[in-house]
């Protein structure tokens, strides 16, 4: 029994580490955040050069938005799976 | 945690209201039946009242109409230019799927449970979707279709579309669901105003946007299957 195994021993048994778990899966919002921020930046752009598209720009921005929000779910859905 | 026990937070699993021999009924049934028959009795009264064929009054527009034409044009005008061969039906069920989702999330603020919650109700949709997919997919190109299991990275997607589907709704209504529940159970002081704001970013903002999301996705799934 080395030293490795007995840290591991003592922080599962001695702590509950699925929060912590919980905490480390909802850092994907920091992924999906960035992600938006580029999008939406680009698409002002394109309804500032052009603002006869203003209304496709907005249709195709929206369904990015729900893409990448999509992942976020995913990372906050595991988290509360873990915490409950 | 503020005064919430482990023990009274929501589980994944709705709550059993009545078991019997085999049959169990739980919170989610009920929310669903509600909400099926807001979604009915509305169509019947508008129907009845503000649309009547029969009578001469029939060609005077009011606001209702016009707001009712406008969301039905929206959903049509999208199945016609996203599944131009199949857009009488896929338009018609779509919308009636994306009324039932929004409507299910909706009715979270008086109280109930929303069926959206479940898992169970979900998967179907994504189950749904997926059958659609394939016999669209089948009836339209006959064995060509069969071309398109070749390839086994394909296997993996078409799987990967109910999941990411049901995962999708569940997640958002869940989660919605989970927070409000705990503003719910501040001390008085917190009430005023937060349950007002709080709503509107977790109940409403993912009612309309997820049942959207749902029409878009499955009918460009559905045109990518039959080009």
């Amino acid at each position: 029994m080395n030293i490795l195994s007995a840290i591991v021993f003592l922080f599962s048994e001695v702590m509950n580490l699925a929060p912590i778990g919980a905490g480390i899966a909802a850092f994907t919002g920091v992924g999906a955040g960035i992600g938006m921020g580029i999008a939406i930046s680009k698409a002002v752009e394109g309804i500032a050069r052009q603002p006869e598209a203003a209304g496709k720009i907005q249709r195709v921005l929206l369904i990015g938005l729900a893409f990448i929000e999509t992942t976020a779910i995913y990372g906050t859905f595991i988290a509360i799976m873990l915490v409950i | 945690m503020l005064g919430v026990m482990a023990s009274e937070m929501p589980s994944l699993a709705p709550e059993i209201l009545w078991e019997h021999g085999g049959v169990r009924i739980t919170a989610t049934m009920v929310s669903a039946l509600v909400t099926t028959l807001i979604v009915i009795l509305f169509a019947l009264a508008v129907r009845i009242f503000c649309i009547p064929r029969w009578r001469k009054t029939f060609e005077k527009k009011s606001g209702l109409r016009i707001l009712l034409e406008s969301m039905v044009g929206m959903f049509d005008g999208n199945a016609g230019e996203t599944v131009p061969t199949h857009s009488g039906f896929v338009g018609a069920w779509y919308f009636a799927a994306a009324a039932f989702i929004c409507i299910g999330t909706l009715i979270e603020m008086t109280g109930l449970r929303p069926p959206t919650s479940d898992f169970n109700l979900t998967l179907s949709m994504g189950i749904t979707t997926f059958i659609f997919i394939q016999f669209f997919g089948f009836r339209d190109r006959k064995l060509k279709r069969l071309t398109h299991f070749a390839n086994p990275l394909n296997w993996i997607t078409d799987i990967a579309v109910p999941l990411s589907m049901s995962l999708r709704i569940l997640g958002s209504v869940f989660s919605g669901y989970l927070i409000m529940h705990l503003i719910y159970s501040l001390p008085w002081g917190a009430l005023i105003g937060l349950p007002a704001v709080a709503s509107v970013i977790f109940t409403i903002f993912h009612a309309l946007i997820q049942s959207y999301i749902y029409m878009f996705l499955s009918m460009s799934f559905i045109a990518e299957a039959t080009e």
